[in-house]
């Protein structure tokens, strides 16, 4: 299991990288949608 | 971003690019001031088109535990899944398209120039951060083989015997930067 930030401004392409990189058992620690929150 | 690396410190953070307000090289100017601040962290990341730039500029310095993948590549999840534990290891994990395109933009002489198109090629594939094993699958030869290739391009690129690892960075740093 590797822990992960994902940095992505499409929410269709962050949340789907996050369902399937859930699917393979890592663990996304947070979502974001620009460089600063 | 900056934030959630800050509180969360996570094993690999997973970058776009071209990011909000500009959405020129928001991300990946936050993933290089990132590395320099957190250098257990991993980044991979990854972009609509190849740019060479944005490439060279997150590999200068210390290519360990770096990516740069096209978003193509991203619907091959089991390739990205292999691209982020290379990364969460410390590897490297470079799109095959962008190091095509860094070789194309070297210099036409380099020290580079003194390897056989053999060993150009197992360089090429340690940089896109395969080992040893997955190298002499890829090139249909056996792990010895491999070896010996290796051996070769530390030689010719006058990395001394020291640390392996070590040795496998600098080779990709040399090859990135010729």
């Amino acid at each position: 299991m590797i822990r992960l930030v994902i940095a992505e401004d499409s929410a269709i392409l962050r949340d789907g990288l996050v369902q399937l990189l859930v699917e393979r058992g890592h663990d996304v620690v947070a979502k974001v949608a620009a460089p600063t929150n | 971003m900056i934030e959630a690396v800050n509180e969360f410190t996570p094993d690999v953070a997973v970058v776009d690019v071209r990011m909000p307000p500009t959405f020129t090289d928001e991300g990946l100017v936050a993933a290089v001031a990132l590395r320099r601040s957190h250098p257990g962290v991993g980044f991979l990341v990854f972009s609509q088109w190849v740019e060479t730039r944005y490439a060279t500029e997150l590999l200068a310095g210390d290519p360990e535990g770096v990516g740069y993948l096209l978003k193509d590549r991203v619907t091959d999840i089991a390739e990205f899944d292999d691209a982020l534990h290379r990364v969460a290891s410390g590897g490297t994990a470079l799109d095959p398209e962008v190091v095509r395109q860094l070789i194309g933009s070297r210099p036409q002489s380099t020290v580079l120039d003194r390897l056989t198109p053999r060993e150009h090629e197992v360089l090429e594939l340690m940089a896109e951060g395969h080992s040893n094993s997955a190298l002499a699958q890829h090139l249909s030869i056996t792990e010895r083989a491999v070896e010996k290739h290796v051996s070769a391009i530390f030689s010719k690129l006058d990395l001394p015997p020291s640390q392996a690892h070590h040795r496998r960075v600098l080779a990709v740093v040399t090859y990135l930067n010729s």
